[in-house]
């Protein structure tokens, strides 16, 4: 088993590194320009929007980088002014040894024709012909290599959007997720297990067709459209009756977004318990009456195996009592495929629920991923993905683990 | 002589023998619930196809006189925030959003058998290299990957199709396809592995058939009972799919009406208007429940182990 754990630990790792390749790959060849951010903005001179391309690496290579040696550079021609916009670059006359130079993309077409060249304090000291330099290629120069480094440092980078570091706006936004993704997992296992239970051991019963009918409502339902159902209904046409008091009535019964009420902080200061758990019960509503639809499904199937076993007979004929042989001998057995179906799904409580918390405003991960991938926030889209990449594969193991723990039957060499 | 005819007769009349595929349709037309669900898929077809005719509306047309009527003999299903009629735009809408479901399900599903059935054919270091290939994408968060791939892939460089609504339908079909092969591979891998060791392909090798012929002309045959349930699924899921990324507003761009993108219009004034929310999301479950109950009573009928 320890070994088993060793040699699928060290597989996970030319895993993830394949996967930060080709989702690095992904994001930069993705025409959206995080400069257009910038665009129409008076104040930002092309002088300072070519700095900010090239300080937020936009113009070097992906994944090699070019270096040039000693060459004569010629003044910029016509082509260049376009690229600089009408602005004289710094004319510059021979190369320094070892200075570095970054390609200039036409405009990322791809053919590479000009090259930006730093001095060795890494400042643009001006452009020339690509031809004229004599070329070395270091793969580990890259924008993907420099990445990955700062990475396994610890360091993940800046937002192009709020230059502030990735992981302190990730880790802002954690509790927030955790908060209603454990609530809703919560919940939805108080729906699945003894609606699960009660639908096997009454077979066939009206709740059982019920049960049936509902978890294929659930298999087909868009999650998004039956979290707006909720919001037309709880929040658009439902409102709180006149009993509720002179504030609250006529009020919608749920709020529509969000995670507490701006209003009421700045009347009291601080957000009351209570506001945050007002505005969980929708989003939280939606995403563990979907994820009861699948999971009701495996614990019938898993009981109705589980009783029909011969132990469990067993259990019966030596006289113990039915609820005995129901929720201990018979349950333990059944709830191995949803413990493990569980472990497969805890990457979502810190990965949160992109659409859930899109619909409902909840300033989660999946909505931080959503606005970073709107305005282009390369470095936070690749600090999420990657982090739910490392969750997804820890607790495939786990759920793997988990599994062989639980059933003796199942051994890893 | 006449006791030879009355065999032949009595063999031919006789019920008891029957093809297996002719078994196997016997038991797909009995399944009471997957007929249900190929009637209601064909009766949507032919609604999409043929009812944009009797619309006096066209789908990207504006009438701002008109802006959120409520379902009316006018507008059976009301009216969107530009004036336009919601039945029209669901009709040219389920034209996009089947397109898609079924064009990314015959990418993906040839997508997986290849890669499946080289690495269950083959074995050694193919399986290995493309299994772990399926691994990797099988560990991609999906729904985050979608959203990058749709981003990466917003522009595809077909020279015929700039500009034209075509390039971000295409390219969505491709982003779902290229996220939805791995369960077909792995399924196909599977089966591959099974019967390749059985008999009649090893008969088959002994007469010299080739291993393309092989694969495609003795082994994917008797493989593709599975293959089949698993396309029906992946249409719905690739429906559901591109709903989900339209709603977000990484799929088919407007004004090209799909089922999803017409939800993420609605957001805005579902509270004013709700029936602009509710009825693109429930032609969606309707269709998604008919495809999964076809995809169902295929499973039962194809089952070899059911009997």
């Amino acid at each position: 088993m320890l070994r088993y754990l060793i040699r699928r630990v060290i597989q996970a790792i030319p895993l993830l590194l394949l996967i930060s390749v080709a989702v690095y790959g992904l994001i930069a060849i993705s025409p959206v320009d995080p400069l257009a951010l910038y665009e129409g903005n008076p104040n930002l001179t092309p002088e300072d929007a070519a700095l900010l391309e090239y300080r937020l690496g936009l113009r070097q290579p992906l994944f090699l980088n070019l270096r040039g040696s000693n060459g004569t550079v010629n003044p910029p021609s016509a082509d260049l002014y376009a690229t600089w916009q009408g602005h004289t670059p710094p004319p510059i006359g021979t190369l320094p040894a070892g200075a570095e130079v970054a390609i200039i993309n036409g405009a990322r077409q791809g053919q590479v024709r000009w090259v930006q060249v730093l001095d060795l304090e890494r400042r643009i000291t001006g452009w020339t012909p690509r031809d004229r330099l004599t070329i070395h290629v270091n793969p580990f120069d890259s924008r993907y290599f420099k990445w990955l480094w700062a990475v396994l440092h610890g360091d993940w980078g800046r937002s192009s959007v709020e230059h502030r570091p990735v992981l302190e706006m990730i880790g802002e936004r954690l509790p927030a997720t955790f908060y209603l993704m454990s609530v809703a997992m919560i919940g939805q296992m108080l729906i699945a297990i003894p609606v699960g239970i009660v639908a096997a051991i009454r077979q066939y019963s009206l709740l059982d067709h019920l049960v049936t009918v509902l978890a294929y409502v659930g298999r087909s339902i868009p999650i998004f459209w039956f979290g707006l159902l909720l919001i037309i209904l709880f929040h658009a046409t439902l409102t709180w009756p006149a009993w509720a008091g002179e504030g609250l009535a006529g009020q919608p019964l749920f709020p529509g977004g969000g995670m507490f009420d701006l209003r009421l902080r700045r009347e009291l200061g601080y957000t009351p318990w209570w506001d945050y758990v007002h505005h969980l019960i929708l989003p939280a509503t939606m995403l563990s009456v979907y994820g009861a639809a699948q999971y009701t499904r495996h614990m019938r199937a898993g009981m109705l195996e589980v009783i029909r076993q011969d132990y469990v007979r067993t259990a019966r004929a030596k006289g113990l009592p039915e609820r005995t042989v129901l929720y201990v001998h018979a349950l333990k057995n059944a709830a191995i495929p949803l413990v493990t179906l569980l472990a497969l799904d805890m990457p979502t409580l810190f990965g949160g629920a992109l659409l859930t918390e899109t619909i409902f405003g909840w300033p989660g991960m999946g909505r931080l991923f959503f606005q970073a991938a709107q305005r282009a926030d390369y470095a936070v889209l690749m600090g999420i993905v990657m982090i739910n990449a490392v969750l997804i594969i820890a607790f495939n193991l786990l759920a793997d683990v988990i599994y062989a723990l639980l059933d003796p039957r199942i051994v890893y060499n | 002589m006449t006791g030879n005819d009355q065999t032949s007769t009595n063999l031919r009349t006789s019920k008891s023998i029957h093809h297996p595929h002719s078994l196997r349709w016997r038991a797909f037309r009995r399944h009471k619930l997957a007929m249900f669900g190929i009637a209601i898929i064909l009766t949507l077809i032919m609604v999409i196809i043929w009812g944009p005719l009797f619309s006096p509306y066209r789908p990207e047309k504006t009438d701002l006189d008109a802006i959120l009527i409520p379902p009316s003999p006018h507008h059976w299903l009301g009216t969107d925030e530009l004036g336009r009629d919601l039945l029209t735009r669901l009709l040219y809408g389920g034209r996009v959003s089947l397109a898609i479901g079924v064009l990314a399900m015959i990418i993906s599903v040839t997508l997986g058998t290849l890669i499946g059935g080289l690495a269950g054919f083959y074995g050694g270091r193919i399986d290995n290299l493309l299994m772990r290939l399926t691994d990797m994408m099988l560990a991609f968060p999906s729904l985050f990957v979608l959203i990058i791939l749709s981003l990466a892939m917003r522009n595809l460089p077909i020279e015929a199709l700039r500009g034209t609504p075509s390039v971000s339908i295409l390219s969505i079909t491709l982003v779902i396809a290229l996220l939805a092969w791995m369960p077909v591979a792995r399924l196909v891998r599977a089966s591959f592995l099974s019967i390749k060791e059985q008999e009649f392909i090893l008969a088959a090798r002994s007469v010299g058939v080739d291993n393309l012929r092989l694969m495609f002309r003795h082994i994917l045959p008797n493989a593709a009972g599975p293959i089949i349930v698993a396309a029906t699924f992946r249409v719905a899921a690739a429906i559901i799919t591109e709903s989900s990324l339209s709603y977000l507003g990484f799929g088919v761009q407007p004004p090209t009406p799909t089922w999803g993108n017409m939800l993420k219009n609605a957001q805005t004034q579902m509270i004013r208007a709700p029936w602009t929310a509710i009825f693109p999301g429930l032609i969606i479950l309707i269709t998604v429940i008919a495809i999964n109950l076809i995809g169902d009573g295929l499973r039962d009928a194809l089952d070899p182990h059911k009997n």
